[in-house]
């Protein structure tokens, strides 16, 4: 009997032989006269040879198993290794959703040890591939590989950034048998998903502090491309044992006349367009209604002055009164700062001298305040986003949010940031919000998400 | 690439149609070229916003669309660059400066402190502080400044390099020159597929993954391997975008539109091996006569290009030239030659590459070191044209 040749090109399977076209999700590409699917199918085009007995031509082969030891397994807390024992009984497809803090890289590095197959891990930022590439290194004894802007060394044990993903995976997706995707939630939206559909990998571990709302679109998008949710642990499971106690302060702050006044005078044209086109398309969603404003010069005007409302309410005087307050009151403590805008982070640090990073910030001084930062000869950081995910800052125990631009997952990543354990510590998280504004609205949202619901619970 | 933000176009039936600058727009683009000269020295922040509250203005003049001029300020921002200037480089000042404040908690003290430190005033400290943020960056006059015509071509290329980012799959005609466009073409991995006819060639260009989805992943691909089609002469190109909301529409260029060419063509010959067999072989001054354009190819899925073609009346003969090569490109090399079975190729290879002649299947191979024979070639085309009655030097020995 022929056999199925399954071969990798440019990101992609072409599959030639018996039952070629009742593979899954194969289809007929005429540029090349064969069939052709995406690579992420490779194990399932396995498995449905095996079923059919039909013998496979596996022309693609990821690199051979690591030696075994190359990996040191690191030891896991009880909920890590329930994580990991729930990843395995999925049959090492899933995602892992676990507080910031709590030792996602743990769990997954304990996943790659117990694999032991050519792995490749996937992170947003530059500034995770290098912390990724100091936590590999002190588990596996071989070398690791970075794919990152201006550095391209490939070693069967590879950190990349998803940029880089979505750029090389063409050339590289057959050289990994295994897949760790941090903050695996950027990719809930479908954008950019062809960086995880280019790569063969079967394992597929995703790991985030925000897991998908169940029955959501984002959920589905996930569950095809990494596996299901396999594990979800909230913040007040371990807050207390293996997460620092943590209090909430609410700090409601008003405009002064003269930005209320200026606040009316922005927000107001946006908030009646807005109501306009509610009463004639009840089902507009946000980007319709952008969509729509912006087809008229009013509109676009409108549109504006909304962001510029946004920008005042997200730090007016009282805010900036109210962070003078606090960066004196807690000077010997170990505290972030996340403000809504970088123009923001830059006033707060240009105000009160306190080193601030962002995305402007280049990788040798990122690493140098991140040194100083840990090691206590910086006790405050200002920072918009750049520090919302992933960096680890161990023992910040302050954190202010001035404001936020963004959905619920900033908001739990940004809490996150100071929930890492230390002996006797109590993190305290300021929330400052601009009543009656676009602030409050954002605020209340926020706690109204799912993912927050355990924040709110303490 | 101008950003989506900035795309100005209109869309007929199902075409796309770019909204590039004309001639009749020149004068309002020396206007604002103008008046960029007269911001050099000031910030970033400061021209957008001295520029931002001129763009209706400017836009109403030119009765063009606001994204127009916003657009062609942006191609002109990288000519006359910003950059950071300070006192001191602002990162020192930033880690003199923070430091101090862990220190002394007063504002004004750790400024002094800094400023000591460093050598400078208190000024120049908070002056220089965040002097490298893109916002603090100066104004830049350019080494030479181009002409408006350069800048609205530099602006119309900028226009259709940013609508082919959007673009999933891109025809083009190539007259001549072939060759180098697909090299460039598999430069940047593209799938392509081809069609030869009597007007030159026709390449189909998108990546593997858009026959399984919508995907702009090539478009980067396909956008920057255009211009290398816009540097032959009466190029033209057909290309499918997609729209926001998955519209797809069809966006035609050629040579007639207005759009500057800023890919250098490679030189006719590429090595030096290349080189002096072409200068060695025309000394001969034989009837034969030796080009480097050779029509393409078309071996199963591939096309190939032999490197020079030898003429004489109707007599052709290919030459392919095989200098050192990794093992997989002389395997993927000697597996076209196979699948061709061309009796009127002769195939010249380095003498230190690893492969018999019998792996070869050509009219003729021969060896070299350094240098081809370009007498033992004469001789070869020869015999491969069966033409006895001449000399397999010709007439007329240099």
């Amino acid at each position: 009997m022929d056999s199925l040749r399954v071969d990798f090109d440019r990101g992609t399977l072409r599959i030639s032989g018996p039952c070629a076209d009742s593979m899954p999700g194969v289809v007929w590409d005429e540029r090349v006269r064969g069939f052709r699917c995406a690579a992420y199918r490779h194990s399932a085009i396995l498995a449905c040879a095996a079923a059919s007995r039909i013998p496979v031509d596996d022309q693609v082969r990821p690199r051979s198993d690591l030696p075994v030891s190359s990996w040191r397994t690191p030891d896991l807390r009880p909920y890590q290794e329930d994580a990991l024992r729930a990843f395995h009984g999925f049959g090492s497809r899933g995602v892992v959703s676990l507080p910031t803090g709590s030792g996602k890289t743990l769990v997954a590095i304990g996943a790659l040890a117990r694999a032991r197959v050519s792995s490749l891990v996937l992170c947003p930022t530059r500034a995770l591939v290098e912390q990724w590439e100091q936590q590999l290194r002190s588990f596996y004894g071989g070398p690791v590989g970075v794919v990152s802007d201006g550095i391209f060394r490939v070693e069967p044990v590879s950190v990349m950034t998803f940029e880089s993903a979505y750029r090389r995976l063409d050339m590289l997706g057959d050289r990994f048998r295994a897949l760790v995707i941090d903050e695996v939630h950027h990719f809930a939206g479908g954008l950019r998903a062809e960086a995880l559909e280019m790569c063969v990998a079967s394992i597929r571990l995703g790991l985030t502090a925000t897991g998908p709302e169940p029955g959501s679109a984002a959920e589905a998008c996930l569950r095809e491309l990494v596996g299901p949710t396999v594990c979800e642990v909230g913040i007040e499971a371990l807050a207390g044992t293996h997460l620092a106690e943590l209090e909430m302060v609410r700090l409601h702050v008003h405009l002064d006349r003269s930005e209320a006044e200026e606040y009316a005078r922005l927000y107001g044209p946006f908030a009646e367009l807005r109501r306009c086109l509610l009463r004639a398309h009840p089902d507009l969603d946000w980007a319709d209604m952008v969509r729509a404003m912006a087809r008229s010069r009013e509109g676009r005007k409108a549109f504006s002055d909304y962001h510029r409302a946004v920008g005042l309410a997200s730090f007016p005087r009282a805010k900036r009164e109210l962070c003078a307050t606090l960066l004196a009151r807690h000077r010997d403590d170990k505290t972030l700062v996340f403000t809504g805008s970088v123009d923001d982070a830059y006033a707060i640090s240009f105000a009160h001298l306190v080193p601030l990073l962002t995305a402007e910030t280049v990788r040798a001084e990122r690493n140098e305040i991140l040194l100083r930062f840990r090691n206590g000869r910086y006790r405050t950081l200002v920072s918009a986003r750049v520090l919302n995910e992933g960096i680890d800052v161990p023992d910040a125990r302050v954190c202010l949010v001035i404001a936020g631009e963004l959905d619920v997952r900033e908001h739990v990543q940004r809490i996150g940031r100071v929930l890492r354990p230390a002996p006797g510590k109590r993190a305290l998280i300021y929330e400052l919000v601009t009543s009656g504004t676009v602030d409050d609205q954002r605020a209340r949202a926020r706690r109204r998400h799912h993912a927050a619901g355990s924040v709110a619970r303490l | 690439m101008l950003p989506a933000r900035l795309l100005v176009y209109s869309l007929r039936g199902g075409e796309l149609i770019p909204h590039y600058l004309i001639p009749r727009d020149e004068p309002w683009v020396r206007d604002v070229m103008s008046e960029l000269d007269s911001l050099i020295g000031k910030t970033a922040l400061d021209i957008d916003e001295a520029f931002s509250g001129r763009i209706s203005d400017a836009a109403r003049v030119a009765r063009v669309p606001a994204r127009t001029v916003k657009g062609l300020w942006q191609i002109c921002l990288r000519i006359w660059k910003l950059k950071s200037m300070a006192a001191a480089r602002p990162s020192r000042v930033r880690s003199v400066v923070f430091d101090f404040a862990v220190a002394l908690p007063a504002r004004e003290e750790a400024l002094e402190a800094a400023a000591t430190k460093l050598g400078l005033s208190r000024e120049q400290v908070l002056a220089s502080l965040f002097a490298d943020r893109p916002a603090a960056r100066r104004l830049q006059a350019p080494a030479s400044v181009p002409s408006s015509v350069e800048v609205v071509q530099r602006y119309n290329l900028a226009l259709l390099q940013g609508l082919l980012l959007h673009s999933r799959e891109v025809v083009v005609h190539a007259r001549s020159h072939v060759r180098s466009v697909v090299r460039f073409a598999r430069l940047k991995r593209l799938l392509c597929t081809y069609d030869s006819n009597a007007e030159g060639l026709r390449l189909t260009l998108s990546g593997p993954l858009s026959v399984l989805r919508h995907t702009t992943k090539y478009g980067h691909a396909l956008a920057t391997f255009v211009p290398s089609a816009i540097a032959t002469p009466g190029w033209s190109f057909e290309a499918r975008c997609i729209l926001e909301g998955g519209r797809e529409v069809r966006l035609v260029s050629s040579s007639c539109d207005p759009i500057a060419s800023t890919h250098v063509l490679p030189r006719d010959v590429d090595s030096l091996v290349e080189r002096h067999l072409l200068r060695d072989f025309r000394r001969l001054g034989s009837s034969w006569t030796i080009a480097r354009e050779t029509a393409a190819l078309q071996i199963g899925g591939r096309v190939f290009f032999p490197d020079f073609g030898l003429t004489r009346g109707s007599s052709r003969v290919l030459v392919e030239i095989v200098g050192y090569y990794t093992p997989e490109y002389l395997e993927s090399k000697l597996r076209t030659f196979r699948e061709a079975r061309l009796e009127s190729m002769i195939v010249c290879i380095d003498e230190t590459l690893d492969c018999g002649d019998e792996q070869v299947v050509a009219g003729a191979v021969l060896r070299y070191r350094q240098r081809v024979d370009a007498v033992a070639l004469l001789d070869a085309a020869e015999r491969l044209a069966g033409d006895e009655g001449e000399g397999p030097l010709g007439r007329g020995l240099p």
